[in-house]
Parts: structure tokens; sequence; C-alpha cells
């Protein structure tokens, strides 16, 4: 009965030293792109497990020469190096203030901002109403589409999938 | 269309005027009266040469837009479009400004050329659309005007023309005695303000950051980093004077040659992505 707890006790005390190992050598990373892809294995064309947006927060568990191993939200997966930086980015949009980036302005991103009064009161009294509305109906219905802008990528090359090798 | 001067920032520009009339008032033996309304000036002015908020720039950037888009025939095909777009974002995604996103339009000119709205919005012609041979070149046009977006030449301007009219409306207030002794330490910003605005008024300080960052944001988005430098030494004697006027810079130097040269300094050699038949199947429709 000994003998048996013993290598138990043994085995449970590895896998914490192991573990604790893995914790140690864990950094917090931010994404400094956008749209950047977690895959399941260091290869741009394995399985997709989710994207991140510039900003976002993860854990970086193993560093590579192109691809480094992360932990997000429970998942794994590799994320390209250059993707990665360990300081906070700023905010762009807003020099006044360096929060770091919000996701509480939809209009941050993509879909329809619509001009606000005194936007509405220019284009009113200057007979840009046409324009306003190509701007709001056409230009600022361009919502960005990730699995179009990876397919993009894809076949051109670009982006996440910049120096890869065209694969089918 | 942007001004290097502006890049000195908001609170430069107010340190810099406090301390240009505070130097004036001294040196010219004002009272303390004039002193406080020097000074209450110098605030007003650099409350208004502050940063714009992003509901500011996208009110601002939306109207410049639906000015463009009212003034020119806007090319409706869909996939020409999507296609732009898609162009912009990859460039847009690796940039130092990921957060901003771009939203492109085509405007019907056989002109060659190019406009960066304020907060994102772009247009570019058919006549640039033609001009360009692949992807890498529209890449690289697209980085260029995205650096503006990015860097805000155009709001930069606009905060020291907003800056200039305060302070012409707080010296409109004072007799003609008190102006004469604030004008020694004003004049010095209003110089900074009219050499950047109006006698700078291409701006190649800017169009050449423009130029050597847009290249870079497209080489790193896996573009041929060249395509930018290939484009601008096609453009026609026609073009549009903000994208030929600096076709040489005075030490000899063409613009497509300090593309290369910085390109090549940050190890970003020519190589990647130029898509050229893809280029030419999705502009199709909008030619």
């Amino acid at each position: 009965m000994r003998a048996r707890v013993i290598p138990r006790v043994l085995m449970i005390a590895a896998a914490a030293v192991v573990l604790a190992g893995a914790l140690a050598l864990a950094e917090t990373v931010y994404v400094k792109v956008s749209n950047a892809r977690v895959v399941e294995k260091p290869d741009p064309y394995s399985k997709l497990i989710r994207r991140l947006q510039y900003g976002d927060r993860l854990e970086r568990t193993e560093r590579g020469d192109k691809w480094d191993k992360v932990a997000v939200d429970g998942a794994t997966g590799y994320v390209r190096t250059e993707d990665l930086d360990t300081s906070r980015p700023k905010d762009n949009r807003n020099p006044a203030w360096s929060g770091g980036p919000s996701s509480s302005d939809p209009t941050f991103t993509a879909g329809s901002r619509q001009l606000g009064p005194l936007g509405r009161k220019y284009t009113a009294e200057h007979n840009l109403e046409a324009g306003r509305r190509t701007v709001e109906e056409v230009l600022d219905k361009l919502a960005a589409e990730p699995d179009k802008l990876d397919a993009f990528q894809r076949e051109g090359r670009v982006g996440a999938f910049a120096g890869e090798e065209a694969r089918k | 269309m942007s001004r290097p001067t502006a890049f000195v920032g908001g609170a430069l520009g107010a340190a810099g005027l406090l301390a240009a009339l505070a130097a004036g008032a001294l040196t010219s033996g004002c009272t303390q009266e004039q002193i406080t309304r020097g000074i209450q000036t110098a605030g007003k002015v650099a409350q208004a040469i502050k940063p714009f908020s992003w509901s500011e720039e996208k009110e601002i950037g939306g109207t410049i837009a639906a000015k463009v888009a009212g003034s020119n025939p806007v090319v409706s095909d869909r996939r020409a479009n999507a296609y732009v777009n898609l162009v912009a974002q990859t460039v847009a995604s690796r940039s130092a400004t990921p957060d901003i996103f771009p939203r492109v339009g085509i405007v019907r000119d056989e002109v060659p050329n190019a406009y960066a709205c304020p907060s994102g919005y772009i247009f570019v012609t058919t006549g640039l659309l033609r001009t360009c041979r692949d992807e890498s070149e529209l890449a690289g046009v697209l980085g260029h005007e995205f650096v503006h977006v990015a860097k805000r030449h155009t709001t930069n301007e606009l905060r020291w023309k907003r800056g200039m009219s305060c302070a012409a409306e707080e010296a409109a207030k004072y007799g003609p005695g008190q102006i004469q002794e604030m004008y020694p330490g004003f004049k010095g910003i209003v110089d900074q303000g009219i050499n950047g605005v109006v006698n700078n008024r291409h701006g190649d300080k800017a169009e050449e950051e423009a130029d050597l960052l847009g290249a870079e944001w497209a080489a790193r988005a896996g573009y041929d980093g060249a395509g930018l430098g290939r484009f601008i030494e096609r453009l026609p004697g026609g073009a549009s004077g903000r994208w030929k006027e600096f076709a040489v810079y005075k030490d000899g130097t063409t613009r497509a040659q300090r593309i290369a040269a910085n390109m090549a300094g940050l190890k970003l050699h020519a190589g990647g992505a130029a898509n050229a038949e893809r280029y030419k199947r999705e502009v199709a429709g909008a030619l």
C-alpha cells in the first residue's frame, strides 16, 4: 500500500514542478496588429482557434523565432511572433488618452458611423447630402469580414500569410 | 496636404506660445494687466490647438469625405470596392495604428490621385487604379494615404488654423498699442504656423514621411516594398501636383530612391507579393 502511495506523491510533485515552471515562463504580451490569428500549430494554414484584436492581452508560454506559443482564455495555440509585444499598445485614435485600446466604441473598427449634428448641418448647407449618403451608406458599411480578409490574404500571401508558400 | 510644423504638437506649441508671450511682455515693459491678458490669450490659443478627440476626428473626417464623395462620381462596382478595401485593411493591420479602420472609396476621375480624410476615409481615383500595375503598387499608395490618416497630417494642420483664428479673435479685442506690445512674442508662433500651413503648402516633409512609412507598412504586410516607388516613377506629367511635385528632392534623389534607401536601412528588401494578375482581375469592373 505504502509502496503505491509514494510514486503517486512523487508524480503529483513532479507535475506541480512542471506546471510551476510553465507558469514561471509565461509572460503577459499584447497584440500589436489587428486580426491576429491563434492557430493550432505553428503554421498559418493550420486550424484557426480564435482571432485577436489590437491591444488584446494574453500569456506567452513559449518563445520561438517565428511563432510563439500562447494561452488565451483557457485555450493554447500559436501566434506569429511579430504580432506580439510585451508593452501595452497605446490608443492611436485618441492622442489625448493613453489608457490603451478600448472596444467600447464599435465605430472604432467598422460599421456605420453616421455624421453628428455638426457634420449634418455642414452637408445640408453645402448641398452635400448625396456625398453624406454615399459615405454613410457605402463606405461606412464596409464591415470588416474576417473570413473574407483571411481568404484574401491567403490567396495573395500577404498579411497573416505573408512570406508563406502557396497551399490549397 | 500635411504640414511638418504641425508635428510640434499641442503641448509644445502651447508652451512655446506662453514662453514667447511672457518674453515679449517682459522685454517690452508691459503692465500687470497686459501680462494677465496675454497669459489668458495664450491659454485660449493653447486650448484651440489641443489635439482633436476621436469624436471630433470622425466628425471632421466624415464631413470632408462627404465633400469628396459629393463632388465626384463614386464608382459603385462592389467587387472593385471590396478589393481596394481588403488591400487597405491588410496594410493598416500591420501599421503602427492597426486600431484605425480604413474605409476606401473609388471616385471616377482619370487624373491619378488619392485623398486621405481624417479618421480613415481614403479615396482613390480610377486614373490611379489605371496607373497602378499590380497590388503592391496599390498597397504602397494606400499605405502612403494611411500615413496621412495615422499621423493626423490634416487635423494637425486644422488645429493650427483653429489656433491662429482664435489668436486673431483675441487680438482684435485689444487696442492698437496693446497689440503692438504683444506682437513680438506672438509673431514667432504665427510665423511657424504660416510657414507650415501656407508657405510650405505641399508639405514635402510630411509627404516624405508618408512615402517612407507607407512603403514600410506595405512591406510589413507582405507586399513588395518597391511598389510605391514604381508607381511614383510611372506617374504622368499631368498627375496631381501633390503626387508629382516632389518627384526629386533638393539633393537630386528621387522619391523612389529615397524609399529604396529607407527600406534597405530597415532590412526590408523588395520581393514581397505583387499579385499583378489578381489586381487586374479585381479592379477591372471599376475602369
